[in-house]
């Protein structure tokens, strides 16, 4: 199997069926980091998740390298989730949503969706991507733009406002 | 109740997937693809123009230079120094009208 790195390569020489691949490769992923941050919205976790596709093939010349390209990909979906949540401050919420746009293998666990509810946008991310993709902070922290120290303060702010909300 | 813990833990478990990951991938390169397309049409477009500007604007400077040349000869027979005579001459009745003004309103 071909490295990220490779394919990120040859789609820069010039072969956009190179990028195909990763676009199968991280489908899933970045779908399920969308589901995931708009609390089991499909509809917008798939939009989030060709945006990103999108945005990382337009700003593919200025990846570095020697850097993840799965943690790269995963800055540019935060950044497309924040710029939906901002244009669609009234999307469809889980138990609004009529039909499932997602086929989960294990069955879904809407309790994590509930759990996360009282969270806002940012605190979701990085809630999300400590705890369920077990980042650590340091990389949140550049995925984000945010410094270390600010990360920890949320997540800690976050893990306060979820035992109480959790168990009322 | 389970705990934060287990619901973390049954959420890691869940992996989501794309209802038509083979649909999503065309299409998704064919926006990519439209996106190219329509940036490689602008560059050329640039392009073209910037070859065509030349003689556009040659084009068009040939009736624009006899306008011109008509206009300006209008003022070949202005002296500046009347000119200037004639603006001297503005700004003294200008000075002349505040000043009476001024005067007016005090006197009054």
């Amino acid at each position: 199997m071909e490295s990220d790195i490779d394919l990120v390569k040859k789609a820069l020489r010039g072969g956009s069926h190179h990028y195909g691949v990763l676009v199968q490769r991280y489908a899933d992923y970045l779908f399920g980091l969308g589901m995931r941050l708009t609390g089991g919205n499909g509809a917008l976790a798939e939009d989030i998740s060709q945006q990103s596709f999108l945005k990382s093939y337009s700003y593919l010349s200025s990846f570095d390298t020697n850097k993840s390209y799965k943690h790269w990909l995963t800055g540019i979906a935060v950044n497309c989730f924040k710029d939906a949540y901002k244009s669609e401050q009234n999307y469809v919420e889980l138990d609004e949503s009529e039909e499932p746009s997602h086929t989960p293998e294990l069955g879904e666990n809407s309790e994590f969706f509930r759990l996360i509810k009282p969270l806002n946008s940012e605190e979701r991310t990085l809630f999300t991507l400590r705890y369920i993709y077990d980042y650590s902070v340091d990389e949140i922290a550049a995925v984000t733009d945010l410094k270390s120290g600010t990360v920890k303060s949320k997540l800690s702010r976050a893990m306060e406002v979820l035992p109480q909300c959790h168990e009322a | 109740m389970k705990s934060i813990d287990d619901i973390i833990a049954d959420e890691k478990a869940v992996e989501y997937q794309q209802r038509n990951k083979e649909l999503f991938s065309y299409y998704t390169l064919t926006l990519i693809a439209q996106e190219q397309a329509a940036r490689r049409l602008k560059t050329r477009l640039k392009l073209a123009l910037w070859f065509v500007l030349p003689a556009l604007v040659g084009l068009l400077l040939s009736p624009a230079m006899n306008w011109l040349t008509n206009t300006l000869s209008v003022f070949d027979s202005v002296s500046i120094i009347r000119v200037l005579l004639m603006a001297a001459a503005s700004y003294a009745v200008a000075g002349l009208c505040v000043f009476a003004l001024r005067r007016g309103r005090i006197l009054t």
